[in-house]
């Protein structure tokens, strides 16, 4: 459906991909440059968490519930995470009601990869009593208005969620029953990973595509980089490919942008 | 125990919990034209209650064999997002309530369209409640309107909604999720605010026919109101102050 | 005196009475008895004591006959291209109005237009019942392969054309440039030089950005002596 929104003109596709041969972009940013970045904490009260993020137009909300339940069988000493994403009508014509397609499945596992990875919780850290009681955390995600580059957005909008999120403290007894109370702490934080992608369009890579660049590119590469610099997740998308000395590239140009986009999230989450 | 009239919900003094009147409606503040992608767009908030509306449309209708011959396809979307409730995560899958939300919004805004004017084409509405306090089916139509205008659709009226409540035996205005959950009824209404037409009406409780009366006056009334926050919104997005919804984030 | 409810440069919404009693109004309105009411999100211009028009904010492209538009190749079929103009309404080109009549059973569609192309077209015949029918027989029309494509509010061409085709005629005197002006809200700039196409894809947007404008040639004016001072 809306054939008409994924189809760009061919005169226009033309202009794009020769702008970005001389080093130019249509919104006017240098190749490595990335969209202006605003985090809000604390859009949603009934959350214990929430975030919104906007990359330019493109925006993308993100919300933490965390009960109280069993582990997953196979470790009972971890907390669990479950990330979920849904692209959905609102955030863009090209985005059909229904349930979750390969897309919005991609998105979810390449942000709960990241945040695995970092590892962005520390899970072992959420276990009140070992193999009985243990912290679920839930993270939802929904663009809400797609110009481009919703997995940057969206990773964004989780970390930012998880550095906002407050859960009740639990007493342990003796006997393994556990009493709340009303004071309500972070969740244990191991890092902060950020998510950055990268598109290739023609022999050229620009940090941050906006949707006309997605429409024009021939792949896309996402980075998930921690604190020290260091990768802790890939996803290459897209029918063209990379070659080594442009996987390198790209990296260094992901490496150059992670630092600011941390800092705007930590001071996000602090100013809350 | 947490079934109806286990709690309190009014003071000494005939106050609510929140320390409103019977008869005070909570604040209201909507925005129109917020996000970029949709044809027209509205964000609410009412009270705790934050939701987002988009509209599409008027546009070819796909699946194609849904098209109306000689008229527009109206189709609405209510779903509430996983942490917008205050209990545990709600799974992501459309429940039968979202189901039958859906179909009285449609039905309520469904009026107020001329939906004769665009024949085999279809206008969306996604709803998407960010988060919930009570209400949110009238908060819901109440935006869902303004983004319908917002849109461009032509239509002979807004449409308006709010909730009456009852509480300790007593009828209140703007029922919140506390007052809906331990209240002993409710009774959700929507009307065009200019034509006095009822479009929504659904009850949830018992009530006799004098408070039917009350309810409805008590709604009439209060949606006059409420349909001069729509009217406002719409006037300031297009007079060239409204914001784009986030944009008043952290920079 | 039957009373009048708005002013110049208001924003009416939808339900909205505008006027009481014996007035001309155009645009989007409702009539119920002697009132006139608004029919869509509009803005209003009193354009005489007794003349109101309503000017829509959003307003999706509807075909007419004869309307030049630019389309864009959605989908070659067998004996026809399917054109997206911008409207609800997805228009089809038949191949008899785009090939002479030897090349049309057997060329290959797709060599001609392609998904994706721009061609300009105008309008053969649309009554809500059945698809918008296209034509590109005609000299100025066919596919569209040079210059700036711009974009603005279908609602808003006629101030880019105005008041015979003064507006066009001067943008297009003062920058160096062609317009080719669709209905449909798309409108291509061609120029002998980038910076005159820039600058006239900048008046054009810029005079299409607020609903109403009062003097359109006066504000193209402004904008055309802005544009220019900006390219120096």
């Amino acid at each position: 459906m809306e054939r008409a929104h994924t189809l760009i003109p061919l005169p226009r596709r033309e202009a794009i991909r020769s702008m970005i041969k001389r080093g130019e972009r249509i919104d006017g940013r240098k190749p490595d440059e990335y969209r202006e970045v605003k985090i809000e904490v604390g859009v949603a009260g009934n959350a214990d968490g929430s975030a919104r993020v906007s990359l330019g137009h493109t925006k993308a909300i993100a919300g933490v519930k965390a009960s109280i339940g069993p582990p997953f069988p196979d470790s009972p000493n971890a907390g669990t995470l479950v990330v979920h994403a849904e692209l959905i009508p609102v955030a863009s014509p090209i985005f059909e009601p229904g349930p979750p397609d390969e897309n919005d499945i991609e998105l979810a596992r390449v942000v709960d990869r990241g945040l695995r990875s970092a590892p962005a919780l520390k899970l072992e850290d959420l276990v009140l009593v070992p193999a009985k009681h243990v912290w679920r955390v839930f993270i939802d995600i929904y663009p809400i208005d797609h110009d481009g580059n919703f997995i940057d957005a969206s990773g964004l909008a989780a970390m930012a969620a998880l550095l906002n999120a407050r859960v009740p403290k639990y007493a342990v007894a003796p006997d393994g029953t556990l009493s709340k109370s009303e004071e309500r702490v972070a969740l244990p934080i191991a890092d902060v990973p950020v998510f950055v992608t990268i598109a290739k369009i023609g022999d050229a890579l620009v940090v941050d595509p906006c949707y006309e660049e997605e429409l024009v590119m021939d792949a896309r590469l996402t980075f998930v980089l921690t604190k020290d610099g260091s990768v802790c997740a890939m996803q290459k998308g897209g029918r063209g490919g990379f070659s080594v000395d442009e996987i390198v590239r790209a990296l260094e140009m992901a490496q150059k942008v992670a630092p600011e986009l941390r800092a705007k999230l930590e001071a996000a989450a602090r100013a809350a | 125990m947490t079934g109806k009239g286990s709690v309190k919900l009014l003071t000494e003094d005939g106050r609510r919990l929140d320390g409103r009147a019977l008869n005070e409606m909570r604040r209201l503040r909507i925005e129109a034209g917020v996000l970029k992608n949709a044809d027209g767009s509205a964000y609410v908030e009412w009270g705790r209650n934050k939701i987002l509306v988009a509209v599409y449309g008027p546009r070819e209708t796909h699946p194609r064999h849904e098209a109306l011959p000689d008229r527009m396809l109206l189709r609405c979307r209510y779903s509430m997002l996983p942490f917008s409730v205050k209990e545990e995560r709600k799974s992501p899958t459309p429940t039968r309530r979202e189901v039958e939300i859906s179909k009285v919004i449609r039905e309520a805004l469904e009026p107020a369209i001329f939906l004769e004017d665009y024949p085999r084409t279809s206008v969306d509405v996604y709803i998407e409640v960010i988060e919930a306090d009570g209400s949110t089916r009238v908060a819901s139509i109440t935006a869902a309107a303004v983004a319908l205008a917002d849109a461009g659709i032509p239509m002979m009226d807004l449409v308006a909604g709010v909730s009456i409540g009852k509480i300790e035996g007593k009828l209140a205005l703007d029922i919140n999720g506390l007052e809906d959950q331990y209240g002993e009824g409710d009774m959700p209404i929507a009307m065009m605010p200019r034509l006095g037409e009822v479009t929504l009406l659904q009850a949830d409780g018992r009530f006799t026919r004098e408070e039917i009366v009350q309810a409805l006056s008590m709604a009439r009334e209060a949606i006059q109101r409420i349909y001069e926050e729509q009217r406002r919104a719409l006037k300031d997005r297009y007079s060239g102050v409204g914001l784009e919804y986030g944009s008043a984030g952290e920079g | 005196m039957a009373p009048i409810y708005v002013a110049s440069g208001q924003v009416v919404v939808p339900g909205e009475l505008v006027a009481e009693g014996h007035y001309e109004v155009s645009g989007p309105h409702v009539v119920v008895g002697r009132r006139v009411y608004a029919k869509a999100l509009s803005v209003a211009v009193v354009e005489k004591p007794k003349r109101v028009r309503l000017i829509p904010i959003k307003q999706r492209y509807i075909p007419a006959e004869g309307d030049l538009v630019i389309g864009r190749v959605i989908e070659v079929g067998p004996t026809y291209w399917l054109v997206d103009i911008n409207s609800p309404y997805t228009a089809i080109l038949q191949a008899s109005e785009a090939l002479p009549r030897l090349q049309q059973a057997s060329r290959d569609l797709s060599e001609v237009f392609q998904v994706g192309d721009l061609v300009a077209a105008r309008v053969l015949s649309f009554d809500f019942t059945h698809d918008p029918l296209l034509t590109v027989r005609d000299p100025k029309l066919g596919k569209v392969s040079r210059g700036l494509l711009v974009e603005v509010p279908p609602s808003r061409v006629s101030r880019v054309i105005g008041r015979r085709g003064q507006v066009a005629n001067l943008i297009q005197e003062a920058l160096k440039v062609e317009l080719l002006v669709g209905r449909n809200g798309r409108i291509m700039v061609v120029g002998r030089e980038p910076d005159g196409e820039v600058a006239a894809a900048y008046v054009i947007q810029r005079l299409c950005a607020q609903p109403y404008v009062e003097d359109p040639l006066e504000e193209a004016r402004k904008l055309i002596s802005q544009a220019a001072g900006g390219a120096r």
